[in-house]
């Protein structure tokens, strides 16, 4: 029983962690997001039933169970904060992720780029991938995806949604 | 004299003439084209008002289908559109941690299941 408590107090945590760290930097950044998406599981029950005919990429929709992004502009004149709180900021939440015992796939710290891929490990496959970048000091992404991931299935979803965004009318900085 | 008797037999002859009418029964046909001379039509009665009914009925359903459908073709354009933009995202991270990555060496071997799979793309 003690040790059911405590999986789901972790899986709790972990929840909390994932929809705290969008929270947190909209806090720390106090600027709006240049982007912001947040598909939940009943948009990408959709998103798979429109991709039916296309059986891989629909099984794969329908494990996922969210995809949030954040995108700052950090270059505009909107932001005045402090770009190395914000590294720092990055790499205290990274180590707190994986106290929380998520797997660092990927992790850069250079003086213009600190970059983190945590991935939340199950049995078989991923159950969330969380990523962090901030590249060139001028842009910050971050990125969470919920639900049964595996490496490949993501490469086939980043593949069947791959389009040049230039011709969609958005502002979108490359 | 003789004349209220006249009438008297005309008034029991009469009223016998109307009894027996009043009690002989319409043929249908007849009944059915008196119906039809003076307008009325048992089964247009209520016909009419139910095609007009199942008519506003149905134009409604299908006008508050089309709305359905057409929010619905809305929404899903706009939620591939959200995910084409996290995808962006998402490939535009992992083509930059690949570069850094095989530079710096970080972590090779946790790596290289994500170039192979970037690869893919």
């Amino acid at each position: 029983m003690k040790i059911i408590t405590l999986m789901i107090m972790t899986l709790m945590s972990l929840q909390l962690q994932a929809q705290n760290v969008m929270d947190k930097l909209q806090g720390l950044l106090n600027t709006e997001p240049s982007v912001e998406i947040n598909l939940g599981p009943a948009m990408l029950g959709l998103l798979s039933g429109m991709t039916n005919e296309e059986k891989q990429v629909s099984d794969i929709m329908k494990n996922l169970t969210e995809i949030s992004v954040r995108v700052y502009d950090l270059d505009d004149g909107d932001f005045k904060g402090d770009l190395n709180q914000i590294k720092s900021f990055i790499n205290t939440l990274a180590g707190e992720m994986k106290s929380l015992g998520m797997e660092q796939l990927a992790a850069i710290r250079e003086d213009d780029s600190t970059v983190y891929i945590m991935a939340e490990m199950g049995a078989e496959s991923m159950k969330g991938l969380s990523v962090m970048s901030l590249d060139d000091d001028s842009e910050l992404v971050v990125i969470k995806i919920g639900g049964q991931i595996m490496l490949k299935d993501l490469a086939g979803l980043m593949s069947r949604f791959d389009v040049d965004l230039n011709d969609m009318n958005i502002n979108l900085k490359d | 004299m003789r004349e209220q008797s006249i009438e008297k037999q005309v008034s029991e002859e009469l009223t016998e003439y109307f009894e027996q009418a009043r009690q002989l029964k319409c043929p249908p046909s007849m009944k059915k084209n008196l119906y039809a001379q003076i307008g009325l039509n048992k089964t247009r009665q209520w016909l009419q008002p139910a095609m007009a009914f199942s008519f506003v009925a149905l134009s409604s359903l299908g006008l508050v289908w089309h709305n359905h459908n057409q929010n619905e073709q809305m929404v899903l354009a706009q939620a591939e559109r959200d995910m084409q933009i996290a995808m962006h995202y998402m490939q535009k991270v992992s083509e930059k941690t690949l570069t850094e990555t095989n530079t710096h060496g970080i972590k090779p071997a946790i790596i290289v299941p994500v170039s192979k799979s970037m690869a893919q793309i």
